[in-house]
């Protein structure tokens, strides 16, 4: 009888076994959503993860709009610089245009960070409002970055 | 060596003749133990790790080391695909905030459903 045989088997199966078993218990309270990444996160209480949804259900139509608006002024700034070999004032017009609609849209959604940092515990809140802001600034200056390199390189 | 002395070589060598006489079907009983031996060896890695599991002391050290390993390299699994997963929902609910993380920057693309739901 291969005892010593069966005997590896057996350890080589508890491994894998073991293996899978830890991998699913660990990666088991991982988040599958951006709400559920939030509440996990920043420790949010049912009831705070309820007005936190509300909030956000009753942003995001005005997100919406705002995401339309800016897609058109970016399209247009498009056009305007890929039909041009200088910089004309149309072209100047629509890149103001674009900019002001940025700003907006910065001004919104930090009107936003701050409304639900309002509904967090303290310190969270505070942890939150300084991630969110930082992440949109930065996304700002990749915009700007952006723009420039649209309008000097006369393409959209 | 002279020419004369290479030819009394060859014709002695072509005189001589071995004294002792092959066994008959001496070739395929060398092949045959040869086959044998390399069967045998074959057998022994099996032979060897039957003997060393079949120690309880081995084979209890040799579970605690695979179990060991094993948790470990599910430990670093896992660690690389939670914090895989917090980035992309936070990224993920950033777009859902953002305009303008959400709108690409050539102005044409309109993102205007994705992460809205």
């Amino acid at each position: 009888m291969n005892k010593g045989i069966i005997c590896l088997i057996a350890i080589l199966l508890t491994s894998v076994m073991a293996y899978c078993a830890y991998f699913g218990w660990a990666t088991a309270k991982s988040p599958n959503d951006a709400l559920e990444w939030l509440q996990a996160e920043y420790e949010l209480s049912d009831e705070a993860m309820g007005k936190v949804s509300l909030a956000k259900a009753s942003y995001l139509p005005e997100c919406r709009e705002m995401c339309r608006r800016l897609a058109e002024a970016r399209k247009h700034l498009g056009i305007q610089s890929s039909s041009s070999t200088a910089t004309t004032s149309e072209i100047t017009e629509a890149y103001a245009a674009v900019n002001a609609i940025e700003e907006e849209c910065i001004r919104m959604s930090l009107e936003h960070v701050f409304e639900v940092a309002a509904m967090m515990p303290a310190s969270q809140g505070q942890r939150f409002r300084d991630r969110m802001v930082a992440a949109l600034l930065q996304d700002r200056t990749g915009q700007h970055q952006r723009h420039s390199d649209m309008i000097q390189g006369g393409k959209p | 060596m002279k020419p004369e002395d290479d030819q009394k070589l060859s014709q002695l060598l072509r005189q001589w003749e071995p004294g002792t006489e092959v066994p008959p079907r001496f070739r395929s009983s060398v092949w045959s133990q040869i086959a044998a031996r390399q069967e045998r060896r074959s057998f022994s890695i099996l032979e060897r790790l039957n003997a060393f599991f079949a120690r309880p002391a081995y084979a209890g050290a040799a579970a605690a080391l695979a179990l060991l390993m094993s948790i470990g390299v599910a430990h670093q699994h896992a660690g690389h695909v939670v914090s895989e997963r917090r980035a992309m929902a936070e990224g993920s609910y950033l777009n859902s905030i953002s305009p303008l993380a959400r709108v690409s920057a050539d102005g044409a693309t309109l993102a205007m459903n994705h992460g809205h739901e």
